[in-house]
């Protein structure tokens, strides 16, 4: 057996391997057990002692040589087959995932809490109360005139002639400071009432929100710095509000407050949003009217100021979302409510 | 509120371009609406005063004229006409070829039937100025010829439409709005319109007409005057295309004039016959019960004493402030007229109008409250016209029923307050000057207001309004409260009820909204007895429809209608819940109305197990517990329906009740007062399962088919003591290696201690116990 040939012969088998079961058959081959440079070692023993110790290298450097040819090309054959099997694994990862189902939260109380949100940051609690309530509380307390439109059989829906479905939300700014000594600073979202034709823009049932701040101190100043604040947190930082004089019963003085258009460019041409005036109506809102002051205890109408603001959450809905018709959000159409996240 | 502008400029003059005026207006509480144009679009030159100078017979046409017109040119001009109203010497209107005409075509020189037409005679028509087209307008004789029409006509009208607030009836008028218009530009107003025309004849009023108030709370003013040798017939076409552009018609002079004198002052007048007035008296009265009227409408009318008349001796010739009897009505021939100025009542009249179904242009100012002491100018404006108009006589005399009229409030008005309020600075000349527009007078360091509105304006922040908004709010500055004490957050009832949402949402439930009321066949289709108690509804007094009439007392069934609809519309799995309140009659002030949370699966998946694991991932979220147990609801599948927790009902619906909703997929629902969903003060403490590991066992149990797993987890519980941590049902069996009527639960069960790793020992001696307990209270026996 010649060392050297079994060296040459034997890195040119290792590197002949293909796979690693060919380099496990060479390994076997080279250093099996019945290999000729296993024998050749194990027969060392028996040549006399002077040759042993040259013969003794030789074979064993060649051994080393082929174990460390083999393990190269183990690496070099598991990374290639690694590399193969990863190629295999290959997906096509336009195709979707596997489906979770999930919910979609409905647009009003999406629109509600965005706007609710805002509030609670500028230190607004927020409360809700009944739907049904006490003329006292929907009109009289909130120095609706007995005459007030609002309150004639056609506009309102009645129970009792004591007890109507709330038209608005204000029923709220009684029912607060009933419960809670001034300062007041309260927000409210609920199901009001009207009597109206549903078209686009009306439902009998609809979400009004609602805010009440009373205070030492307060001006329609502050109303508007608030209004504006929330304008901007829903409509984008660049809005602006604008106050135009109004009547409501129970703010004096009252106004209708209008916010940039959000959609345009303002520049008269045609917009879904503003219709080209540049401003959309969002809400109203005004000085509590101190005539609320007597309807409640320890609230005393030298001494404080307040505001209050209220608005149809579906109306800021549809005006966000471009939705044509209102009604719309109570029909539960799960074709329209996941288009909303 | 239509508001021509040559009107408004006859009251108040301004040089601010109408568009502009609108939008002052607008930011100033009188919310301009639309802006329109009738009449003529451009060109208004060519539209002439001409006079006729010869009409002849068109040579080849029956219907036609020939006419020589001038119209102040050298040369008169040959104009064909179809009109026949007419004779040489007549004033006309008259348009060039080449103009444009209101209905948009351009009037070109014509033949026709053979002969030339240099322009043409107008009808008021053809003009916008009234819907009459019977004949060619025929003008005042003192026009002269070649005059532009303009300036006898308002032939280019814009009309201002304002959408007046409730509490400013006196703005339903074109002097109102002057008044606005004055304030706002700090120009003059015109003094009230109308001026008194002589009286005639040496009879007296007292001759005529006697008159009685018998309600003064209705009526608080009665005034009249009598006009003889009235002349009834068409008005001119000035009043005509005022009472057009201000979306009124033209009946007749007498109509006219009340109608005018309501839309330039607001205080609606009455005219009748007064041949016609049986006795020759009128009495101001209520109603008899029963008693009945034939308005102008043509509809009979039922009355009661909660209405008020204006009364003969016999019987009413109207129902005070909505409309005329038809039989007092003025025709062509009336003579005489009685035209009565008064002031009824706002809520009278708005009671009467809502009972009666009648909204007229009257009772929408009337029930708004109007000023009783616009009565003498609205005469005043009124008389003139008659006189002018109708060729009338004033007879001399009036009569005027009043007891104590409202009085003029003098009202402080501080500045530092004013500018505490608004947030803004004032200086006393701009007050003064603002409030002095609005018809405030300054009395000793108070404010003395209006008559026209004391009923609105009587309280310091009514001032602080008035010179807010007329000043212009779009001044406030924005500022940011000081509230350094406010604390924002949700009450616990409000983050409940978005924790309940945020959970429902993610076990795959989409949020719904549905409707509060329902309908009388709810009960029915739910399937309840008779003393089911969400059978006893709160009742809307005033429905808009009979599927309205009632409040709910469920909230699932709205979601019912949500499925079909998802159902119908292809889907095949609809899985929704809604939040909110039912209505349920009790003795306190309100009805109960807790918020309920309602949940319901339908379609694909839907079933007791499904809409079951909802509600446990959901009480397992918020920490409570909802026991379930089995009761028979009758809208429910009759074995699988429960209560849940306390009050709450969970199961498949019943398959009748489906079909009720048109619904054929298997459905399930649950619903529960939110309240039950509190955890409580008590917030989740830590237990340790961590650092000692709990040892797990497996048993399944042959039970009796009706021993419910509830039973079996109770009795393991029971047995095993604190080294218990949780026994959870995971597999259920029943087949023949059980037998008949029995069936195998498998339970996981699972042993912890808090301060130490159990032992075998330990965990078998508890198993063990359980196995026992079950075997005695529950005849279970261990399965192989």
């Amino acid at each position: 057996m010649d060392p050297d040939t079994v060296r040459s012969e034997g890195l040119t088998a290792i590197a002949a391997a293909g796979d690693t079961t060919q380099l496990e058959q060479a390994r076997i081959a080279l250093l099996g057990r019945k290999a000729p440079l296993v024998l050749a070692l194990r027969e060392l023993g028996d040549l006399p002692p002077d040759q042993r110790g040259a013969r003794g290298k030789v074979l064993n450097e060649v051994r080393q040589a082929l174990e460390a040819a083999l393990a190269a090309r183990e690496a070099e054959l598991r990374a290639a087959e690694l590399d193969a099997r990863l190629r295999r694994d290959r997906l096509d990862v336009t195709l979707p995932g596997q489906p979770v189902r999930r919910g979609h939260a409905h647009l009003i109380e999406q629109t509600g809490r965005d706007i609710l949100d805002v509030f609670v940051g500028l230190g607004y609690r927020v409360s809700d109360g009944p739907e049904v309530d006490t003329v006292h509380n929907t009109f009289d307390a909130l120095n609706t005139p007995v005459t007030h439109p609002s309150r004639q059989w056609t506009d309102t829906f009645y129970v009792s002639p004591e007890l109507v479905l709330r038209t608005h939300t204000s029923t709220m700014q009684i029912r607060t400071m009933q419960a809670h000594p001034p300062p007041v600073y309260m927000a409210t979202m609920g199901r009001c009432y009207r009597r109206d034709t549903p078209d686009n823009t009306h439902t009998a049932v609809f979400t009004q929100l609602e805010g009440l701040a009373v205070d030492r101190g307060l001006s329609l100043a502050h109303l508007k710095g608030t209004l504006l604040s929330f304008a901007r947190e829903l409509f984008g930082a660049d809005r602006e509000v604008r106050l135009r004089p109004h009547y409501f019963p129970f703010t004096e003085p009252s106004v209708e407050v209008d916010v940039s258009c959000f959609n345009c460019a303002r520049d008269g041409s045609p917009c879904r949003v503003c219709r080209g005036e540049g401003w959309v109506e969002i809400l109203g809102a005004g000085m509590v009217d101190p005539a609320l002051f007597d309807h409640v205890e320890g609230y005393d109408a030298e001494l404080l100021t307040g505001y209050a603001w209220g608005m149809g959450v579906e109306r800021i809905a549809a005006l966000r979302h471009a939705i044509p018709d209102i009604r719309m959000l109570w029909e539960n159409d799960l074709r329209v409510m996941e288009q909303f996240g | 509120m239509r508001v021509p502008v040559s009107w408004l400029r006859e009251y108040v003059s301004f040089d601010t371009p109408v568009e502009e005026l609108g939008e002052l207006l607008s930011m100033t509480g009188t919310k301009l609406e639309a802006i329109s144009q009738r009449g003529v679009p451009a060109g208004e030159e060519l539209y002439l005063v001409g006079r006729v100078l010869t009409r002849e017979q068109h040579p080849d046409a029956d219907r036609l004229s020939v006419c020589t017109v001038d119209v102040g040119e050298q040369e008169p001009r040959q104009i064909v006409c179809g009109a026949s109203n007419f004779a040489a010497g007549a004033t006309v209107a008259v348009v060039l070829p080449g103009a444009t005409l209101p209905d948009g075509t351009v009037l070109r020189k014509a033949k026709l039937r053979g002969v030339e037409s240099d322009g043409m005679m107008l009808s008021e028509r053809e003009l916008e100025l009234s819907q009459e087209h019977e004949g060619i307008m025929l003008l005042s004789d003192g026009a002269v010829p070649g005059t532009t029409l303009s300036e006898v006509l308002p032939i280019a009208e814009r009309v201002m439409e304002f959408e007046i607030t409730s509490n400013r009836p006196d703005c339903l008028s074109v002097y109102g709005v002057a008044r606005e218009v004055s304030a706002v530009l700090d120009a003059d107003l015109a003094g009230w319109p109308g001026s008194e025309p002589a009286a005639a004849g040496d009879d007296s009023i007292a001759d005529h007409v006697s008159a009685r108030i018998e309600a003064p709370d209705m009526c608080p003013r009665w005034a009249a005057r009598v006009f003889a040798d009235v002349t009834v017939g068409p008005s001119p076409p000035w009043l005509k295309a005022r009472l057009v552009a201000a979306g009124m018609r033209s009946i007749s002079n007498v109509v006219d004039i009340s109608n005018y004198v309501m839309l330039a002052l607001g205080e609606p007048t009455h005219a009748f016959d007064l041949d016609l007035v049986a006795g020759r008296e009128i009495i101001v009265r209520r109603a008899a019960g029963g008693e009945t009227v034939v308005t102008l409408d043509g509809q009979q009318r039922t009355l009661d004493p909660d209405v008020l008349v204006i009364a003969d001796r016999d019987r009413p010739s109207a129902v005070a402030g909505l409309m005329g009897a038809e039989w007092s009505e003025v025709s062509e021939r009336t003579t005489t007229v009685l035209l009565e100025c008064a002031n009824f009542d706002g809520p009278t009249t708005q009671a009467s109008s809502t009972r009666l179904g009648l909204r007229t242009e009257g009772s929408t100012r009337w029930e708004k409250g109007l000023d009783p002491h616009l009565v003498p100018h609205a005469m005043t404006l009124a008389s003139q016209l008659m006189v002018e108009l109708c060729g009338a006589r004033l007879v001399p005399g009036t009569i005027d029923l009043h007891g104590d009229l409202p009085s003029q409030p003098l009202v402080p008005l501080r500045r530092e307050r004013l500018e505490h309020v608004i947030g803004l600075s004032y200086s006393e000349q701009r007050i003064g000057a603002v409030l002095g527009r609005l018809g405030y007078e300054s009395v000793d360091g108070r404010w003395r207001v209006p008559t026209w509105r004391a009923a609105d304006t009587w309280r310091e922040v009514d001032l602080i309004e008035e010179v807010a908004r007329i000043d212009g709010v779009w001044k406030v500055p924005t500022l940011m409260p000081p509230h350094a004490d406010a604390v924002g957050g949700l009450d616990p009832d409000v983050r409940l009820r978005r924790r309940v949402i945020d959970v429902l949402l993610g076990t795959g439930l989409s949020e719904a909204a549905t409707t509060t009321f329902c309908d009388e066949g709810l009960a029915g289709r739910l399937r309840l007895p008779a003393d089911d108690p969400r059978r006893r509804a709160v009742r809307v007094a005033n429905p808009v429809g009979a599927d309205q009439a009632l409040l709910r007392t469920v909230v699932f069934p709205g979601l019912l209608v949500s499925a079909r609809r998802n159902l119908d519309a292809g889907r095949e799995r609809v899985e929704l819940f809604e939040t909110g309140r039912v209505m349920l009659p009790s003795d306190g002030e309100i009805p109960l109305q807790p918020v309920r949370v309602a949940a319901m699966v339908a379609g694909d998946g839907a079933g007791f197990s499904r809409i079951k694991g909802i509600a446990e991932a959901m009480a397992a979220a918020l920490g409570v517990s909802l026991p379930v147990a089995a009761l028979d609801e009758p809208f429910l599948h009759p074995g699988r329906s429960a209560r849940l927790g306390e009050g709450g009902l969970l199961g498949e619906l019943h398959p009748l009740v489906a079909e009720a909703y048109g619904i054929e997929a298997a459905v399930a629902v649950f619903e529960i007062d939110l309240a039950e969903l509190e955890r409580g003060g008590d917030v989740p403490l830590y237990r340790d399962v961590v650092t000692y590991p709990p040892v797990r066992q497996d048993i399944a149990v042959v039970l009796d088919g009706d021993v419910t797993a509830d039973s079996l987890l109770a009795v393991i519980s029971d047995a095993a003591g604190e080294l218990l941590s949780s026994a959870e049902v995971f597999d259920v069996y029943e087949g023949p290696q059980v037998g008949e009527g029995r069936r195998s639960l498998a339970v996981h069960l699972v042993f912890q201690a808090g301060d130490r790793t159990l032992t075998d020992a330990e965990a078998n001696a508890v198993r063990e116990r359980i196995v026992a307990a079950v075997s005695e209270r529950l005849g279970g026996e261990l399965r192989a």
